[in-house]
């Protein structure tokens, strides 16, 4: 590893540059942008923060600048893409505590829980249906089942995904997450529904974060307890805090399926798929969470929070500048359309489900 | 020049194995967040403290190079509690004490008594103690 240092430099570096430039001017001056009269509209609607230009400038770099192929100086520097994704994840784990899931309430807990693994269990059945790729499978289930780009980001590796899959998979969850943001609104106040029922129902049937507080707020502008962004945030955190658990269960049915087929009925023991194969990253994350609940890192507007967040973003966004510069656009075009019409039926299904149940059984308010 | 790299063959990682990439992944991490609370707790000079919500500051409690304990009251500010309740907004008018979370020294006060400030204004400048974490 150490030998490699010197090949690993010069593309990390280019990475690490064009982060800067990235973060320091273009994602600021998006966010200053005056559009439709609002200001920052093309980074709050059209969710243009640094995780999607990160992954933009990066097709850009692999299919523009590098014409196709990553230049062989930049290859290895470009090959801790994954490296960096996988602390940003863990990471990621700072920005949540044990203790705030309390304030979601039992019902709730167990109504997101049915969703996530149903998702998870429902695009299973659908990739087995139309024989899709396992590892299509495998990132679709986590994004459609938990909280988008995160999850199918944190599940790729374990289920050995091609980052063509990937940018479909994330393509997927954010269109079909901004139809729904934009429609959302309008079916909630046609139906009557509560801030409480509006904000659990996105919660659990927008696929990605981001896109739940906008149309929570788009829904009622109003920040406060009882409104629905309030309840959107809640149990949008119960989603991400349940990605290891899904990493865990995905990975074990991809190994479990590829022993199984590579070694007739003899079956894989879990200890071992465990053992061998399960993304270890993953409990990083957890342990993070578990050291924010300790309150090692002070509370949640604390200054020193602040800043892991800050680096957390940075981390992320040198490896999804990497992420991008491994799409192809001939692999994207030759892959067809599988990511999306699995995205398409699991987010339809989810998102109406969670509507009728939600409509029918949740109470229109509580004592928050 | 070299093709495209399948992540199926693994040739994504510059490491020997997936599983070498988690424990250096988790290496790193480890590294940073040390580096961050130990910048934190021993090297960063000064705090600001922001207002924790939209109100009027009623009382500034402190002067500049008051020495202040965590948990001393800094500022009082006149807020409304707003809360949803059978689907109207219910706003009550009500009194936030703005405490110290450290021990530190005051270091300048940005506010004054009937300013009108949110959650990005900042109240006053802290220095805090070594050894803690902000």
């Amino acid at each position: 590893m150490v030998q490699k240092l010197p090949r690993i430099l010069p593309g990390l570096l280019f990475m690490v540059v064009s982060v800067i430039l990235l973060r320091l001017y273009v994602e600021l001056w998006i966010k200053n942008q005056m559009v439709f009269g609002v200001k920052g509209w093309l980074a709050r609607e059209l969710n243009l923060n640094y995780i999607m230009l990160s992954i933009i400038l990066g097709m850009v770099y692999r299919n523009v600048v590098f014409r196709g192929k990553i230049p062989a100086w930049a290859e290895e520097g470009f090959r801790t893409t994954r490296l960096f994704i996988k602390g940003g994840i863990i990471m990621l784990g700072c920005l949540y505590t044990v203790m705030s899931l309390a304030k979601v309430g039992s019902w709730a807990i167990l109504l997101i829980l049915t969703f996530i693994f149903g998702t998870v269990l429902f695009v299973m059945w659908v990739g087995k249906l139309w024989n899709v790729d396992r590892s299509v499978v495998g990132i679709m289930g986590a994004a459609c089942g938990v909280c988008g780009v995160s999850a199918c980001i944190a599940t790729a590796p374990g289920v050995k995904a091609k980052a063509t899959d990937v940018a479909m998979a994330i393509a997927t969850i954010l269109g079909f997450g901004l139809l729904t943001m934009f429609i959302s609104p309008f079916i909630g106040k046609a139906l009557g529904l509560s801030d409480l029922q509006y904000g659990a129902w996105v919660g659990t049937g927008i696929l990605n974060s981001g896109q739940v507080l906008a149309t929570c707020l788009a829904f009622n502008p109003t920040i406060a307890k009882g409104t629905a962004v309030y309840y959107g945030k809640l149990w949008n955190l119960m989603r991400v805090i349940s990605i290891p658990f899904v990493v865990f269960i995905i990975t074990a049915w991809y190994y479990g399926k590829e022993a199984k087929e590579e070694q007739g009925e003899q079956k894989q023991s879990l200890g071992k798929i465990l053992k061998e194969k399960f993304p270890l990253f993953v409990l990083g994350f957890m342990g993070m969470t578990i050291l924010s609940t300790l309150g090692l890192f002070g509370s949640d507007k604390s200054e020193t929070n602040h800043i892991l967040c800050e680096i957390m973003q940075w981390i992320f966004a040198i490896g999804l500048i990497g992420q991008g510069a491994y799409i192809d656009f001939r692999e994207i075009k030759q892959a067809g359309g599988m990511p999306l019409k699995i995205g398409l039926a699991a987010g339809v299904t989810k998102y109406l489900l969670a509507l009728v149940i939600i409509k029918l059984f949740a109470p229109a308010d509580y004592d928050v | 020049m070299v093709d495209a790299a399948d992540a199926k063959g693994g040739k994504m990682t510059v490491f020997k194995t997936d599983r070498h990439e988690d424990y250096a992944a988790m290496v790193m991490v480890g590294i940073v967040t040390a580096a961050i609370l130990l910048y934190m707790s021993f090297l960063v000079g000064e705090i600001e403290l922001k207002a924790p919500e939209e109100g009027k500051v009623l009382e500034i409690l402190v002067v500049s190079d008051a020495v202040v304990k965590k948990g001393d009251k800094l500022a009082v500010l006149a807020v409304k509690d707003k809360k949803m309740v059978g689907g109207k907004l219910e706003e009550r008018p009500s009194n936030c004490t703005v405490t110290s979370s450290l021990n530190g020294v005051v270091k300048s006060i940005k506010v004054q008594e009937g300013d009108v400030v949110n959650d990005k204004n900042v109240l006053m400048v802290l220095v805090p103690e070594k050894g803690q974490l902000p």
